[in-house]
């Protein structure tokens, strides 16, 4: 259709042939795909240029501290960037893909504070030996992640408790870090097992 | 022969459908996303819309945000279902029944 002028009387007249009208229905649909090669390609050059950075600082071409702040200036438009096309992908559409989307973007920010406080906790040498809890915060990352996939609540909230859990061990000194990690997490599981059978 | 659903075999109807039956199951849109993607007028748009209602294939819901008036339009569950019937019977048309070869 490449007159797109309003008439109502041609819009109302039924496809030439069902190939039309099959025609007509996939490319109205693929119109709506989102657009992932965009993220994909926005981080990958992003990527690229940080590891660019630090290559070049390692051989004295330009002092780490330049590399440190070209990686948080790249991250953080990046990241806007990223909020941008999501918010523009999901405008005028409200529902479950739309609070799904939202729990999806704000899980990447919790997984990465996450992340930075860990590293913090192990690289300050009181919790050196304290890295079993990488796994409970993967495992926390995925519970997250499948939360908002899923559209569900209580595994979102139960991955984030799981993740907090992983954060609190690192910084809880030996040996009261084994009883926050096995407490918390496998209390956190039990209440969300109970509460999923609460709600069948 | 194959029938099809003359609510939806209008070709702005059937835009309007496709676009809305892209959406998942529970999801709705507003008027003038739909607007924007169809590039239709709000006038032809209310038109076929109020024909796809009337049939209780799409349901609009008009409410406010932060007081602002906000027209929401979903698939219903029997317009989503018509969608599919439709569907199967385009397929079912284009795929050549036997016996009705044409000999070469």
């Amino acid at each position: 259709m490449q007159n797109r002028e309003p008439h109502t009387d041609v819009e109302d007249q039924p496809p030439a042939s069902p190939a039309d009208a099959l025609a007509i229905i996939q490319r109205e649909q693929a119109r709506q795909e989102p657009h992932y090669s965009r993220y994909f390609l926005l981080w990958g050059v992003v990527w690229l240029l940080i590891g660019l950075a630090w290559f070049g600082a390692q051989f004295g071409y330009w002092t780490a501290a330049s590399a440190v702040v070209a990686t948080l200036v790249l991250v953080a438009v990046a990241t806007a960037l990223t909020a941008v096309i999501g918010v523009r992908t999901g405008r005028g559409i409200e529902g479950p893909s739309a609070r799904s989307g939202i729990m999806f973007g704000l899980g990447w920010l919790v997984a990465m504070l996450g992340t930075g406080a860990i590293a913090a906790a192990l690289s300050s040498g009181t919790a050196a030996n304290a890295f079993p809890v990488l796994f409970v915060f993967v495992a926390g990352v995925i519970y997250m992640a499948i939360g908002a996939l899923e559209h569900s609540r209580l595994d979102y909230a139960a991955g984030i408790a799981v993740q907090l859990i992983a954060v609190v061990t690192a910084f809880t000194p030996a040996p009261w870090n084994t009883l926050v990690m096995g407490i918390g997490g496998g209390g956190a599981l039990v209440i969300t097992g109970l509460l999923h059978r609460r709600h069948r | 022969m194959t029938e099809l659903d003359p609510v939806i075999h209008a070709q702005a109807r059937l835009r309007v459908t496709a676009t809305l039956a892209a959406l998942p199951d529970g999801d709705r849109m507003t008027f003038p996303r739909l607007q924007e993607l169809l590039e239709m007028t709000a006038g032809n748009l209310s038109t076929h819309l109020r024909k796809l209602e009337d049939a209780g294939y799409v349901a609009i819901t008009k409410t406010h945000q932060r007081r602002t008036p906000v027209t929401y339009v979903e698939l219903t569950r029997r317009g989503r279902r018509a969608f599919e019937d439709y569907t199967v019977a385009l397929r079912t048309l284009l795929t050549p029944q036997p016996g009705t070869e044409v000999g070469s």
